[in-house]
């Protein structure tokens, strides 16, 4: 007997800096040109900040408190109150404008935008967008959005939008493409496939890109594992009809099979990587909680301006809100309420829970919208990528793959190995053809295909029928 | 055609290297601590300097504020493009030095996905062989990136004491935890220095085998017990592991002097696993209870964590791998590599020896039969490197108590192929 302990895979970011709200609006024109151009008007007056990456900015302080700092810029002649945070600024030189602001251009180039609202060299905001549909983790895979990333910094993109939107249907279960699957149905254990995706949104670009875009989730439907991966994004807006959920299905997983104290344990690990993603993007671990588990009851209420969350029930007399229920007994969700979507018994956010709860930022229903709420619609351009063209690519791979692997193996059954030397030569070399063609097809589809299920042997196994060819081949004789 | 792809990209990451240090290893800046910056100013704005310079072939940059600059030399020592800055990124046996500047290496211990079982892709074996390795290169600070999903209960001693006896007396030993489930968090457990990723997660210790039947009786309390000696080499209060294990709730308080008092119990006075559950602490949770030293998304971000000014990250920058590779960490890839190539192909290692004896078994003619025998002196030998390089392979597929064990059988099947071509 092995003691186990683990899954074991067992089923299996102004202008010139700062998150500051002012200067988010022009992030390019605020440069050294910029700088230049109010030394020339004005430089004996003006007062300098500089911050903590190096960036500067030049202009009037009107206020200066413990906490913030709030200076007028000029803008293409136009001038606006920014307010910055002290924990972003270095040092406040009143007066120091002009001489400081000159050491700056002879040693230091301003950089790209790169936190708050990027843009290109020319201040233009490269929106380029990723539409992320199928089936989640055949469909919405990892090579194929690193490629489409990849071809984002080719073409200079200043914000990549991820549209998710993934298939959610009875298609999935063998029914019928057309008929919705509902918000009860839960793939939890999707999880451990956004977790091959998710690096991309969390560490790659920003590891990877010399300037990082603004990356932004735009949900229209994100169920089962596709709902993991938006929360990794600090930037998300909903569809007005969308959903996000599918994954309350974590308590039954097991059923009744072991010992409640190792289900225990399989539900708590799982609950431990999804909320880690929660977390990455910013966001309250609670919401995946009460997304995947019927016991969690989220309670919502607004303090101070500030959005709580907690697990309990509800106290209407302080102005609180019981999301989600028990899911027990008198409380378990109906048939009715089930039917419509209108489920509590675990979280599936829409588009209006999504705005208050803080999930989303807004909600948006056309790319125009969007870059509207992003505040650059004005000076934004969307770049005509090869994004759907790789996405396209791999589904249609994905799809000819399987069928490829299905009929190079009933081939492989169907090469008679008999005749002559020659000709059982010849077969057993038909038949290693047929092994190595399915070898290198798995190969490159392997994140998304499963032999087995297609009823094709797996990579092992083919070592094995292929060594067992070559013994063949040696004991033959002519 | 991919690993030709892979040695352009690293000889363009090399020649990116050579090119950057070579033009910009041009200013010195004198530290008044005694300590001295080289590299290219990039900016300097009111005595404010931003300097970029590389460390270990690791590109930084570091703010240097007026009252800490003691004197500044532009173009000092402009070095002609020589094999100086491959060394930097190639570690010898005579790394240089940064006086005061402590060196740090990051080895992954298991990398999630199908290679992270703990007894398989995390062992003793494979940590003790990199102590030579890092001692040659110097290293100060080791640090364990973990992202396993757990695995075998077998090989938690044997960590922990490595980690306890030969890692701890050498170097400075720090956990990264991405990913800590069951058998990887006891492994950790023995580690002072716990920092997580933001997406971290630790815990869920509890043991099982077969249809998810926990370890129960006699067993489990000795894994109670043997925790409970791990917990205090870690330092850490053991009721934190009992409630990672077992149906134990998990409570809290805050001492005044800000120190955090356990209860097994719910009576603290924060909850932190309720009964009926088993703890998983999340980034958030580890470090408000004090179990985390903090959170680290990059390298660069755990050695200020830490509380390092500045940290050496021995190793090369491989794309798509987010931190520096040492030697030794170039080693532990290639033995779960390796591993991960022999599980895979382990039934046809065995299948390919056991047809080919028999083959050879009923084989009359002699040459045909030293084919065949030949054939499976191969596979043979494919299995015993699977084993020399895993240990634990010895226990797992051939179910022998020792590596010893399997080599009298390796011994006794070489003997046996040769009676076959008597």
């Amino acid at each position: 007997m092995r003691l186990v302990h683990g899954i074991g895979r067992m089923v299996r970011a102004l202008a010139v800096l700062g998150p500051s709200l002012g200067l988010a609006l022009l992030p390019g024109a605020i440069g050294v040109s910029s700088s230049r151009a109010m030394a020339q008007d004005a430089a004996q007056s003006l007062d300098l900040i500089i911050f903590r990456d190096g960036k500067t900015v030049e202009g009037r302080i009107l206020r200066e408190t413990d906490l913030e700092v709030e200076i007028e810029i000029r803008v293409g002649g136009i001038s606006a109150p920014v307010t910055y945070r002290k924990s972003d600024i270095l040092k406040v030189a009143r007066g120091a404008g002009a001489e400081a602001a000159e050491a700056s251009r002879t040693v230091g180039t301003r950089e790209p935008e790169q936190k708050g609202d990027p843009a290109d060299t020319e201040g233009r905001a490269r929106v380029y967008v990723i539409e992320l549909d199928g089936e989640f983790g055949k469909d919405i895979s990892q090579t194929p959005i690193r490629d489409a990333v990849a071809d984002a910094r080719k073409n200079n993109a200043t914000h990549i939008v991820f549209v998710m939107n993934n298939r959610w249907d009875e298609g999935l279960r063998g029914g019928l493409k057309e008929e919705a699957l509902g918000n009860d149905l839960a793939s939890f254990d999707q999880l451990f496939r956004a977790e091959d995706i998710e690096p991309i949104f969390s560490k790659d670009i920003e590891r990877e890109w010399p300037n990082p875009p603004k990356t932004v989730f735009w949900v229209k439907q994100a169920m089962g594992g596709a709902a993991f991966l938006p929360l990794v994004c600090k930037n998300i807006y909903f569809a007005p009809d969308a959903r996000m959920g599918g994954i309350g299905n974590l308590a039954g997983m097991f059923g009744g099979m072991g010992d409640e104290v190792v289900r225990q344990k399989q539900e708590s690990l799982r609950m431990g990587h999804a909320e880690g993603m929660a977390i990455q993007g910013g966001y309250d671990p609670i919401l995946v909680r009460a997304m995947a588990r019927k016991d969690v009851k989220l309670v919502y209420s607004v303090v101070d301006g500030k959005v709580v969350l907690r697990d309990g029930d509800a106290d209407a007399s302080k102005g609180e809100i019981q999301v989600t229920d028990s899911g027990d007994k008198e409380e378990e969700d109906d048939i009715v309420a089930l039917a419509r979507g209108e489920g509590n018994d675990v979280l599936t956010i829409n588009a209006e829970w999504a705005r208050k709860l803080g999930v989303s930022k807004g909600t948006v229903s056309s790319i125009d919208d969007l870059l509207f709420e992003l505040g650059i619609d004005k000076n934004a351009e969307i770049v005509n990528g090869r994004s759907d063209r790789i996405m396209d690519t791999w589904s249609s791979g994905v799809k000819d793959a399987e069928r490829t692997l299905q009929r190079l193996w009933r081939e492989f059954n169907e090469t008679p190995v008999q005749g002559d030397y020659t000709e059982r030569t010849r077969g057993r070399g038909i038949r290693q053809g047929k092994l190595n063609d399915m070898e290198r097809l798995i190969r490159r589809y392997e994140e998304s295909i499963n032999p087995r299920r297609i009823g094709v042997p797996g990579i092992g196994d083919i070592a094995i029928f292929r060594d067992q060819l070559k013994l063949e081949q040696l004991r033959d004789k002519k | 055609m991919s690993s030709i792809r892979h040695i352009l990209m690293a000889l363009a990451s090399v020649v990116a290297m050579i090119a950057t240090s070579a033009g910009a290893l041009a200013d010195v800046i004198k530290l008044k601590d005694g300590r001295t910056l080289t590299g290219e100013i990039i900016r300097e704005v009111d005595g404010y300097i931003w300097i970029k310079h590389s460390t270990g072939g690791i590109e930084a940059t570091d703010l240097v504020r007026p009252d800490e600059v003691d004197s500044i030399e532009r173009d000092a020592g402009a070095a002609p493009v020589s094999a100086e800055p491959v060394r930097a990124k190639e570690p010898t046996s005579t790394p240089r030095r940064t006086p005061g500047v402590p060196r740090a290496a990051v080895i992954s211990l298991g990398e999630g996905g199908d290679k992270d079982m703990v007894g398989v892709y995390m062992t003793a074996e494979s940590l003790r062989r990199l102590i030579p390795i890092l001692e040659q290169d110097q290293i100060d600070i080791v640090v364990f990136k973990i992202n396993s999903g757990g695995g075998l209960l077998l090989e938690i001693q044997r960590l922990s004491d490595v980690i306890q006896n030969e890692f701890k007396p050498k170097f400075q030993v720090v956990a990264w935890i991405e990913s800590a489930i069951s058998a990887a968090a006891m492994t950790a457990h023995c580690i002072e220095d716990i920092y997580f990723m933001p997406e971290g997660n630790y815990g869920a210790c509890t043991g099982w085998s077969g249809q998810l039947v926990a370890v129960k009786g006699r067993g489990l309390e000795e894994v109670l017990y043997k925790m409970e000696l791990i917990s205090a080499r870690g330092r850490h209060a053991k009721e934190i592991m009992r409630s990672m294990q077992i149906d134990e709730p998990l409570s809290a308080t805050f001492t005044p002097d800000g120190d955090v008092k356990w209860y097994n119990t719910e009576e603290g006075e924060y909850l932190v696993n309720p009964k009926g559950r088993i703890l998983t602490f999340n980034a958030n949770d580890a470090v408000k209870y004090h179990f985390a030293k903090g959170v680290a998304k990059t390298y660069q971000e755990l050695g200020r964590a830490m509380g390092y000014r500045e940290v050496d990250w021995v190793g090369k920058i491989v794309p798509g791998v987010p931190y520096p590779i040492c030697r030794a960490e170039e080693e532990m890839q290639s033995f779960r590599n390796q591993t991960y190539q022999d599980q895979v192909r382990t039934n046809e290692y065995f299948v390919s020896y056991q047809s080919s004896v028999e083959a050879a078994r009923g084989e009359q003619d002699r040459k045909q039969r030293g084919a065949m025998v030949n054939r499976a002196r191969q596979a043979l030998r494919r299995i015993e490197r699977m084993v020399a390089n895993n240990p634990n392979f010895a226990l797992l597929t051939f179910n022998m108590p020792d590596y010893e064990t399997f080599k009298d059988w390796v011994r006794q099947q070489d003997e046996f192929l040769d009676s076959l071509m008597k």
